[in-house]
C-alpha cells in the first residue's frame, strides 16, 4: 500500500527515530513503512493518523487490484 | 537490569540482545566446567544429574528474555520473531524426524538430542535475518 508517511514527517522535520519514538515502535518498522515494504496494522494506522492529525485516506492510498479485462 | 519499566521498541530489543549475549556466555562457561567436572571426577547419582542439567540454566533466562521482549517489541518486530520462529520450529521438525529414520532404519549414526537446540537457533536466527532484509 502507498502511504505519505515520508512527507508527512519530512514536514515536520523529524528524524526516523524521532518518529518512532513517537509512535512507539522501533525505527526499523518507521523505514520498513516509508518503504512501503509492510502495512501497518489499523491499530497502528491510526496512531499514526492521530500523530499527523491527517485521515487516514490522505496518508494511505490503497490500490486495488484493476478489474480484470473484458473478453 | 529492571525490565519492569516498559521499554520502547528499540531499547528493548538492545535489552534483549545484551541478556542473550550474557546469558549466553555464562551457558558455555557452565557447559564447558561441567563437562570438564564430569570427565575428570566421574561424580554420580543426583550430583550427575544437577551437573548434567546445570547449563540449562541461562537457557531459561533467554527463554524468559525473549517473552518479555516479545511483550515490549513493536509490531513488526514480533512478526519476524514469530514467523521465523514457525518456520524454525517447522525445518527442525522436518530434520529432527528424517534423521530419525535415518537412524533407526538405515543404520545411521546416533545424534544426541541436544543437537536439537543447535538446529533450532541456526535456523530461526537465519530466517530471522532473511526476512528483516525483506523489509529493509
Amino acid at each position: 500500500m502507498k502511504n505519505r508517511i515520508h512527507v508527512l514527517r519530512a514536514e515536520r522535520r523529524w528524524t526516523q527515530a524521532e518518529l518512532a519514538e513517537r509512535l512507539n515502535v522501533s525505527r526499523q518498522t518507521v523505514n520498513a513503512l516509508e518503504t512501503e515494504k509492510y502495512d501497518p496494522s489499523l491499530q497502528l494506522a491510526f496512531s499514526i493518523s492521530r500523530l499527523f492529525d491527517t485521515p487516514l485516506h490522505e496518508i494511505f492510498l490503497f490500490e486495488a487490484a484493476p478489474p480484470p479485462a473484458d473478453r | 537490569m529492571n525490565t519492569s519499566t516498559r521499554l520502547n521498541p528499540d531499547q528493548a530489543h538492545r535489552h534483549h540482545r545484551l541478556r542473550v549475549i550474557v546469558a549466553m556466555s555464562i551457558y558455555v562457561a557452565l557447559l564447558l566446567g561441567c563437562v570438564y567436572v564430569i570427565k575428570h571426577q566421574h561424580p554420580t547419582g543426583p550430583l550427575l544429574v544437577s551437573l548434567a542439567l546445570l547449563p540449562t540454566l541461562p537457557v531459561i533466562w533467554v527463554m524468559w528474555s525473549l517473552y518479555v521482549y516479545l511483550t515490549q517489541a513493536d509490531e513488526l518486530q514480533r512478526r519476524v520473531h514469530l514467523a521465523s520462529l514457525s518456520m524454525a520450529a517447522g525445518v527442525t521438525a522436518f530434520l529432527t524426524l528424517t534423521y530419525g529414520f535415518l537412524e533407526d532404519f538405515a543404520g545411521f549414526p546416533h545424534i544426541p538430542a541436544w543437537w536439537t537446540f543447535v538446529v533450532i537457533d541456526l535456523v530461526w536466527g537465519a530466517t530471522s535475518c532473511l526476512l528483516w532484509y525483506r523489509y529493509k
